[in-house]
């Protein structure tokens, strides 16, 4: 209780902190009754209040439902393949561009229609985590559902039952459903769509951090431009790129409390229903009219990605492998060329995994523009970016898969051991026979070198790096079930008989050194290594892999070729078992971000694309509340130790720190087929520092400290210092055992103690304090303070939000023709700012009611204020007491609408 | 040799004369239409009727997109399967039919969104499987009890008549073996 008292104290200090300089009012404004901008947008802009926040704020947020996201449609196969029927079917263009407009219309539509149904308690939640087990048969189809890829029949036939009686009383009949599933109807549930023309300011939270006065005036003019950069999502005529469109829902859910709690179900849901519906609903049918039929075809969870408006989360973020992965599509999100791309270590040969990026980077920036909308001149554009960017990663790991299953599958079912062992075997005794001579004996002594050398570092017992990933990959249904529906056969047997190959080869590797085959003189040619070796290896990265395929067909036939297509699959003994090997890696390899980047679960995906520190908290590599954390723990110490020199003064203190704990690797684990992962820390926790100030005692101006710490500085926040000397003794050499950079440790994490002492320049303080008890407190208390302040002046890990409407922030802009500096701090709080709270009553009643922007007002206290709106020559009357006109709580019937402008109140 | 083979697998088995149609209809519904001669029995088991079948398929989940196993039908296909020599009786073809849910997927398929509109890539491969004559060859496919396709099982292809034959499909294209090294 304390704690947390202590936590919100130290936040508001924060606040304060930093808004010193501005001051709560508008005085500054001249007096002013009229409007300034008198012309207002036409479009009333319904969109959600934009929430700013720091580092911080934004990772604490990952852990809230969200409540805007933005739906990228990408409907290019849906555009070739209408193209094709069109053709089949004798239509013109007209049908394939209808046909792309029509499946916008029914992914948009369909997504509001489950979200109000959903929000309008009509339709049950369908839990996700632990909370699943309330609901006994949703549960296990769940648990059956695991078992298999893709979508999962059992679960359409229990969406189907629940899709049926919606809207009445017969869910329990289907399932344990009770209250706890439903969203309590609130006063005004709503959704609005729009399809986005351009990023604008209006997503100026992923821009920035605190909003200025700059950048709140320039959501403002946006706003008053609103319809130049967005409109609503059935407007087609605005959307002229057929390939793909992106598209922002925003959600209004009043029961804030109930959201917090429900809203990670409700976005679960919200995407099972519409992987359902779209499909085999009525509603869908009706709206793809006359499509439907056609559009059932389609691969749906492929074709639509969400992703959170801001920090918040549409599912809650976990620290496995299919959410890291996915996550991991950001980097494709981003302004990037190909050569950059190449570079990602999805591309790698032997990728580090999604998991990597945390370890080399666990303070990313964020809310800084990271996903370059800025760089695109239309949110088209971007989209089509990150189209395009997934469409070739998608593209590149399918193929590696896809090739390495079939090749594997193809020497083991034509080929298997016994022949590749024969013909090493026989190219062995022609080596020794021959006495290595000809070009064509050196070209197989290379080949041998880099049989032995890929098998040895990839498979040997104790060298291997592969050989943990293969028991890893046995127990993962994913890929399985992939290399049985493009082989008919199951993945361990392709891991079998690999394992058997590699025993074989490496037997063979054995008998091949006591022949000497590589005695001299013998040197390698690197070039000839695998890839995938090279890359392991770091050899020279600026020399191009060379197969040696081609200067061995010369001298021999191949082993294994494709009849129709004469393709050589494998030539020799060696290259064939080689190929197996890289197969294997490349299996392995695509295995790591191949939920991110294919469609194996049947589920619509959900990336936190612009929250970096969604994956960052859920692994536990950043906490939000750790900067809190310890400078609660650094002023209570000062407190402490102030209260124990006022009764014990001696020269000799302790400080303690709470050390910020780093993530060095990760460990992995398969929990129901998925891969789970574990963090593993640098080893501290806590840093102690003894300090024994000699100064006063032994007229020496020196202050002994020792520290795990080579940087401690207990003092540091008082002191001039002086010249320090400094000596650390390390735990041990830096003996580095790792398997690639994740497993680096921090050379810090090493020092076990370090000695410095500090000629101190302003000793004098010290010494008088130790002196006078009086004053030894207040040193600690002083301490304490100087050290809070310093602590709370951290922009970046101390949680900071602010929160902006943009429509009450048009109204001041509209007021004042632009944005007072007094008023930024009142609209950063969501609030509105007009000259006076009558006005803003009436104003925001009005604007909220009726959805129209007011032009002017005129307060008419105890009679009828009159409101002006463009397009009407008459005012809209407003009743408005004498008394108590700021406080009041108007109503949409306080307001009389002329009757010549009622036509411009009626919905379309 | 090849085309000896076909010409023995096109001319020595069972003739039921039946002509395979992949159709896509006005209200945007996938078929197989079989029209058959009046006095074989194909169309008979089937539908009942005497001269033709319209059979109208289910929906194939996930058919349009770029999923793996699409991929590896429009990309590979020539790679990853052959022919095995068998062609199914009318009374297998009948009981595939009635049995299963299926999918027929032609050279000029919807499906196809790897292919550029106008390319025929994918149409020669399963006539150079047929033997590269004129045969309007269709693969058929199962689907799974979620619509999505289990397997690609058989490919028809047409003779000079315009009668189809259903021939089993490989999962392993056909392949030469070199000899181990002298």
């Amino acid at each position: 209780m304390f704690r947390e008292i202590l936590i919100t104290l130290l936040v508001s200090m924060a606040f304060s902190l930093n808004a010193f300089s501005e001051v709560d009012d508008i005085d500054d404004v001249e007096d002013q009754n009229y409007w300034r901008l008198t012309e207002t947008s036409n479009h009333w802009l319904d969109l959600n209040r934009l929430r700013f926040t720091n580092r911080a704020s934004c990772a604490k947020d990952s852990r809230r439902p969200t409540e805007s996201t933005f739906i990228l449609v990408d409907n290019l196969n849906l555009g070739r393949s209408l193209l094709r029927l069109s053709k089949r079917i004798g239509k013109n263009g007209e049908f394939t561009k209808n046909g792309v407009y029509r499946f916008r219309y029914t992914v948009t539509a369909l997504t509001k229609l489950i979200a109000q149904e959903l929000m309008h308690g009509e339709l049950p939640l369908l839990p996700t985590g632990p909370e699943s087990t309330f609901l006994p048969t949703y549960s296990n189809i769940l648990k059956e559902c695991a078992k298999e890829v893709g979508h999962c029949a059992q679960l359409d036939d229990y969406i189907r039952k629940i899709w049926e009686t919606r809207k009445g009383q017969g869910h329990s009949n289907i399932d344990n459903f009770t209250g706890v599933q439903f969203l309590t109807k609130s006063p005004e549930p709503r959704t609005s769509c729009h399809y986005l023309k351009q990023f604008s300011p209006l997503e100026a939270h992923l821009y920035g951090t605190k909003p200025d006065v700059d950048t709140l005036e320039e959501i403002a003019k946006t706003v008053h431009k609103n319809g130049d950069y967005l409109t609503s999502c059935d407007d087609f005529n605005s959307q002229t790129d057929l390939k793909q469109a992106i598209y922002q829902l925003d959600l209004r859910f009043l029961n804030s409390e109930e959201w917090e709690k429900k809203g990670f179900h409700f976005w679960h849901s919200l995407k099972i229903y519409l992987s359902w519906a779209f499909r085999e609903s009525d509603e869908a049918m009706q709206m793809a009219y006359p499509y439907g039929e056609f559009f059932k075809n389609i691969d749906l969870e492929e074709s639509i990605y969400f992703f959170s408006n801001g920090c918040h989360s549409l599912e809650l973020p976990e620290c496995s492998r299919e959410s890291l992965s996915i996550n991991s599509l950001r980097f494709l999100a981003q302004s990037a060329d190909r050569k950059e791309l190449a570079q990602l270590d999805m591309f790698s040969y032997t990728p580090q995994g999604p998991s990597s990026d945390i370890v080399r980077n666990d303070r990313p920036d964020v809310n800084l523009d990271i996903l370059d909308f800025a760089e695109f001149e239309s949110g088209d554009a971007w989209a089509s970016n990150f189209r395009e960017n997934l469409e070739r990663s998608r593209g590149f790991v399918k193929l590696k898969l896809s090739k390495a299953i079939t090749s594997l599958n193809l020497v083991q079912e034509f080929l298997g051991v016994q022949k590749i062992l024969n013909d090493l075997e026989k190219q062995k005794n022609r080596l020794i026979s021959n006495g290595m001579n000809s070009e064509e004996d050196a070209i197989y002594r290379q080949e041998l070198y880099y049989l032995c050398s890929e098998f040895r570092v990839a498979m040997d017992e104790k060298l291997s790096f592969l050989r943990k990933d293969l028991e890893f990959l046995r127990q993962q249904t994913t890929i399985n079930s992939i290399s049985t529906s493009l082989t008919n056969k199951d993945l361990n047997q392709l891991i079998s008989y690999t394992s058997e190959l590699s025993n074989a080869v490496i037997n063979h590797c054995d008998s091949l050194e006591k022949s000497k085959i590589w005695s001299e003189p013998f040197i390698v040619d690197k070039k000839g290594l695998a890839p995938w070796y090279q890359e392991f290896a770091r050899i020279n990265q600026n020399v191009a892999p060379h197969d040696l395929s081609n200067d061995l067909v010369k001298h021999r036939v191949p082993l294994l070729t494709l009849k129709d297509k004469k393709n050589v699959i494998c030539i020799s003994g060696a290259h064939c078992a080689r190929k197996s090997l890289s197969a294997l890696i490349d299996i392995s390899a695509s295995l790591q971000y191949i939920e991110g980047l294919l469609n194996l679960s049947g589920k619509i995906k959900s990336p936190d694309l612009v929250n970096p520190y969604a994956e960052r908290v859920a692994c536990r590599a950043y906490d939000p509340w750790g900067k809190t954390k310890s400078t609660i723990f650094d002023f209570l110490q000062n407190i402490g130790m102030a209260a124990v020199s006022a009764y014990v003064p001696t020269p000799i203190y302790v400080d303690v720190k709470l050390a910020n704990r780093k993530v060095i690797s990760f460990n992995q684990m398969v929990k129901d087929g998925n891969v789970y992962f574990d963090p593993k820390f640098d080893k501290r926790k806590i840093q102690a520092t003894l300090v024994a100030d000699f100064g006063p005692l032994l007229s020496t101006p020196c202050m002994v400290t020792v520290s795990g710490d080579p940087n401690a500085r207990p003092t540091g926040y008082l002191y001039l210092d002086g010249i320090t000397t400094q000596a650390c003794h390390q735990r041990e050499n830096n003996n580095v055992n790792a398997y690639g950079p994740a497993d680096v440790q921090s050379n810090d994490s090493n020092v076990t103690a370090c000695v410095s002492c500090t000629i101190s320049l302003v000793n004098i303080a010290s010494t008088a304090s130790t002196y006078n008890p009086a004053i030894r407190p207040l040193f600690f208390l002083l301490k304490g303070v100087v050290g809070l302040v310093s602590n709370l002046k951290d922009p970046h890990n101390f949680p900071r939000s602010w929160e902006v409407d943009p429509n009450r922030l048009y109204s001041s802009y509209r007021k004042f023709g632009f944005i007072p500096k007094s008023c930024a701090r009142r609209i950063r709080d969501d609030k509105s700012c007009l000259k006076a709270y009558c006005e803003t009553n009436i104003v925001e009643t009005f604007e909220s009611n009726f959805k129209k922007y007011v032009s002017d007002v005129t307060i008419i206290k105890g009679g009828k204020s009159k409101i002006w709106i463009n397009g009407c020559d008459e005012p809209v009357l407003a009743n408005i007491p004498y008394f108590g006109c700021a406080t009041t709580k108007l109503q949409k019937k306080d307001f009389e609408i002329p009757s010549s402008c009622k036509h411009l109140f009626e919905a379309k | 040799m090849k085309s000896i083979l076909l010409f023995l697998i096109l001319f020595s088995s069972q003739v039921f004369g039946a002509e395979f149609l992949d159709k896509w209809t006005e209200t945007l519904n996938h078929e197989l239409v079989l029209n058959c001669s009046e006095e074989e029995g194909l169309c008979q088991n089937i539908c009942n009727k005497a001269d033709q079948c319209k059979i109208k398929q289910t929906t194939c989940r996930d058919c349009i997109g770029t999923n793996l196993f699409m991929s590896h039908i429009f990309q590979s296909f020539l790679e990853s399967y052959s022919l095995t020599g068998r062609e199914l009786s009318e009374a297998e073809v009948s009981d595939y039919l009635i049995k299963n849910k299926f999918v027929s997927i032609s050279g000029s398929s919807p499906f196809n969104v790897f292919d550029d509109v106008g390319s025929n890539r994918f149409e020669r491969q399963l006539t150079s499987l047929c033997g590269g004559m004129d045969s309007f060859p269709l693969l058929l496919g199962s689907l799974k009890k979620n619509g999505a396709i289990r397997s690609i099982d058989f490919l028809i292809c047409h003779d000079e008549m315009g009668t189809g034959r259903v021939m089993e499909l490989s999962h392993l294209p056909d392949v030469i073996i070199g000899a181990a090294l002298h």
